[in-house]
């Protein structure tokens, strides 16, 4: 754009130019100079349209950003939320992967490639601190004592530190290890007798996440499941906890920190560790199963959004009729075309590697997801007309936001920010005119309705900002190719006219100060001849101002040069 | 007043007239607003008023174009005429002066420039363009297919052609607006290259007019010398004088005719109007070839 409106000439190098060029070369490069590019006013604006031409698109520049509205609608959608967050599935590595695909080039998914690095987040880990009580023991004390049907019906008075006069609620319970009373607080076992009851994990909070660090399919909140599972918790003396630390009941029995338990309550603590490990293992298995359905239907979602984008991607950028030019010229014909290529696409490689009730549920999804597409596309065509006057304060707004360039506040508007108002603001008016109709029917699938209906949502408003503006009702592309038109041609003029003035007031003293130059370099040479005076001098000089590079420099080399040569040539 | 001739019957009329007058008018502009006739109307305004500017700038652009490109054709005859005096009468005179001392050459030939006036029109001006080319609906002629899309719409369809109609003239402004400053600038230039060219002219006129009087100065020592060496009955070598008899003066008279020659020798060989080759390149092309010359001799002589 900037070339389109021609360059400045800098003053200083124009200077230093024409500083460097000697007076007789001086007239050639005052002609010759280019004062502004050689395009004239035609080619510009044929170039000017061109640049515009491919720049303009507002369609163009907003089909990525309105897939990442999509793809950022579906990864944060409520009931999807967890499972996309969980499965490293990000809007931006959505709009990558969709954006890349094509029928040809194999499009492999490369979600679970490293999982590794998902597993982060299980990896630092402090056990008395953050880490501990943040994300894993997160389960409330009460919450234990009702899974264990403990009711706190004893009240303990006691004197705490400062002398003040305090009120505890307990009760007592029995030692799952030795059957011993044991009291829930320090006062009531002071009172009592006995010792204090301690809530152990019987398989420790750092046991189970080593345990676990490496398995991709289990998480940091499913890990905060299985250590508050009810067999995992056990009431034991505050004595035999302090012993046990943070190992298995198996661990610290062979490494002696429980020697003085007798044999029958060291048998009654392995009972308990089998007990939590049967249950953490049944409960870890559930938890896969649900992150690799997770993963799975992250990968549905993805790979059959990859070619149905594909499609209103070519038909929005390249035209409806691109790449069918051979099978149809009708438009509409060709859109079913594209539908079925995507289905085609769709049914070979997704629906055939799935299994069991996910194929079902899928293949009845895709089905009525296509079909409607169908009906929705050609009644798009259709209905354009009604769309417009329906849809016309709308339109109006999302024009009015395409031309804007700041917000309310005066913050630079993103294209992003454009496509997500627009999107917002279609989906909320047009949108449900066109896809109420079929809303009802997906309504009935749960979880893969909402989906169904954000991607359509998503389709229909590209499609709706496209067709505005192909149709340009306002003719507000013109009037931005207008302003931007002129702003160049302005901008070239002012530009043209800098450097001619410019160029003429330095060339003018340019040749004035050279002709003031020679005018006394050849005076005071006329002069010299006129006195009969000495020549040489003035002769360099003016060999000098003209730069013309005298080989003999004296008088004296010159007779030399005359008595050794018979003839001398010039 | 007249009116009160044509007694109050015909007043009413003519009220009645102004009013439905009024009322057309008012339709009018609503209609034209609604077609887009409005755009439509600004469009051949604005079109006309650009076509006066730039009309009237091109008769002055040319005129004074026409000045400067007659004068410069007498600067370029002039220098032409001077390139093909220096070979021509001054190194003749200075030659057949100078070979009555020592045998000078002078090589070389002169570059006589071509002047054509589109040198400075490297730009295209093309002016406005056509109607049908700017217009995107006419109505003083609108097709039946467009008078019909007009009324089907409710004058979108001619309401959208006639701002597109308005905003093609609109940029055409602004291009002829880029049209006339080039063509300011290509005056500019013009009228430097005038300048230029008569400092050429200058520099051919003083340093021909030094080269005469030093030529003159030169002549009458030489020829006093040999009339001394015919008084004195001394031998003359091939008819020459030896340079070693000429007096100091006289001697640097000969050194600076022998710069003076290759400085004019230099200019005659350059063209003032179009680049030919480096500048740098010419320049030490211009050494090379004193050089050459010089070298060949030296190899002779010893």
């Amino acid at each position: 754009m900037h070339t389109l409106a021609g360059q400045k000439i800098s003053l200083d190098e124009f200077r230093e130019e024409l500083n460097n060029t000697s007076p007789l070369q001086m007239s050639k490069k005052l002609i010759s100079y280019e004062i502004n590019d050689q395009n004239d006013s035609l080619e510009v604006l044929n170039q000017i349209h061109e640049q515009l031409e491919s720049k303009e698109s507002l369609v163009d520049s907003l089909m990525q950003p309105l897939l990442l509205s999509l793809a950022d609608g579906l990864v944060k959608h409520p009931k999807l939320h967890g499972g996309f967050r969980k499965t490293k599935i990000t809007p931006s590595r959505i709009v990558n992967e969709v954006m890349a695909f094509s029928y040809t080039e194999s499009s492999e998914s490369s979600w679970n490639d490293d999982v590794a690095s998902m597993q982060g987040e299980k990896t630092y880990y402090d056990s008395n601190g953050f880490h501990r009580n943040k994300f894993y023991d997160t389960k409330p004390r009460s919450n234990t004592e009702q899974d264990k049907g403990i009711v706190r019906d004893q009240t303990v008075t006691y004197v705490n530190r400062k002398g003040k006069l305090k009120t505890v609620k307990t009760t007592t319970v029995k030692d799952e290890i030795t059957g011993e009373d044991l009291d829930l607080t320090r006062a009531g076992a002071q009172q009592k007798g006995v010792q204090q009851a301690n809530m152990d994990h019987v398989l420790p909070i750092n046991y189970l996440r080593k345990l676990f660090k490496n398995n991709p399919y289990l998480y940091r909140d499913d890990i905060e499941k299985i250590v508050g599972l009810p067999s995992n918790e056990a009431y034991i003396s505050s004595s035999v906890n302090q012993a046990k630390l943070d190992f298995t009941f198996k661990e610290a029995i062979e490494n002696g920190r429980l020697a003085h338990l007798s044999d029958e309550e060291k048998r009654r603590a392995l009972e308990l560790q089998r007990q939590a490990e049967e249950d953490t293992n049944k409960e870890a298995a559930k938890l896969m199963a649900k992150n690799v359905g997770l993963e799975v239907l992250g990968d549905l979602i993805i790979h059959s959004l990859k070619p149905i984008w594909f499609e209103v991607n070519q038909m929005v950028t390249k035209g409806v009729l691109y790449g069918f030019e051979q099978n149809t010229a009708d438009k509409i014909e060709a859109v079913i075309f594209r539908v079925r290529r995507a289905v085609a696409y769709i049914k070979d490689n997704i629906l055939s590697t799935l299994k069991g009730s996910l194929k079902n549920i899928f293949t009845n999804l895709i089905s009525v997801l296509i079909s409607k597409l169908l009906d929705f596309v050609k009644g798009f065509f259709k209905k354009i007309l009604s769309m417009i006057s329906d849809g016309f304060f709308a339109i109006k707004e999302a024009i009015k936001i395409l031309l804007k360039d700041k917000d309310a506040n005066g913050n630079k508007l993103s294209s992003l920010q454009k496509a997500d108002a627009i999107t917002k603001l279609i989906a909320t008016s047009i949108t449900p005119i066109l896809i109420f109709q079929f809303e009802e029917v997906l309504s009935k699938i749960p979880v893969f309705g909402e989906v169904a209906t954000l991607i359509l949502s998503g389709i229909a408003s590209t499609l709706v900002v496209w067709i505005l503006n192909e149709i340009d009702i306002f003719s507000v592309k013109g009037e931005i190719r207008a302003a931007r038109i002129k702003e160049i041609f302005q901008l070239r003029v002012q530009n043209i006219k800098e450097n001619t003035d410019m160029f003429a007031s330095e060339s003018i003293q340019n040749l004035a100060h050279q002709k003031a130059q020679f005018l006394s370099v050849i005076d005071s040479l006329d002069e010299s001849v006129e006195e009969g005076m000495a020549l040489n001098e003035h002769v360099h000089n003016v060999a000098n101002f003209f730069q013309v590079d005298i080989q003999i420099k004296t008088t004296d080399s010159f007779l030399t040069m005359l008595s050794e040569n018979k003839t001398i040539v010039i | 007043m007249l009116s009160f001739a044509w007694g109050p019957s015909s007043k009413i009329s003519r009220k009645s007239e102004g009013e439905s007058d009024s009322v057309r008018r008012q339709i009018t502009n609503v209609w034209n607003n609604i077609t887009g006739k409005a755009d439509f109307l600004e469009a051949q305004e604005r079109l006309n008023a650009i076509s006066v500017k730039y009309e009237s700038f091109k008769t002055e652009y040319e005129s004074e174009m026409l000045l400067i490109a007659e004068d410069l054709a007498i600067k370029v005859e002039s220098i032409n005429q001077f390139k093909i005096d220096i070979y021509q009468s001054h190194f003749e005179s200075f030659l057949s002066i100078v070979n009555r001392v020592h045998d000078v050459k002078i090589n070389g030939v002169n570059f006589l420039d071509f002047f054509d006036e589109s040198i400075f029109q490297r730009k295209k001006i093309t002016g406005i363009r056509s109607d049908s080319e700017l217009f995107k609906i006419d109505f003083n002629n609108l097709s039946l297919k467009e008078y019909f899309f007009s009324i089907f719409t409710w004058g979108f369809y001619s309401r959208k052609k006639a701002k597109e109609t308005l905003q093609e003239v609109m940029i055409e402004e602004e291009r002829i607006n880029c049209e006339i400053q080039e063509m300011t600038t290509q005056l500019n230039q013009a009228r430097v290259a005038k300048d230029s060219l008569e400092m050429i002219v200058m520099y051919f006129d003083r340093l021909l007019k030094t080269y005469e009087a030093l030529l003159s100065k030169f002549e009458y020592g030489v020829i006093a010398q040999i009339n001394k060496a015919h008084l004195g009955g001394d031998d003359l070598v091939d008819g020459k004088i030896s340079f070693k008899r000429l007096p100091n003066f006289h001697l640097e008279n000969f050194y600076v005719l022998f710069n003076l020659s290759i400085v004019l020798k230099e200019m005659s060989k350059l063209g003032y109007l179009t680049e030919q080759g480096e500048v740098i390149h010419q320049d030490l092309s211009t050494l090379e070839m004193f050089k050459e010359p010089l070298k060949n001799l030296n190899i002779l002589v010893a």
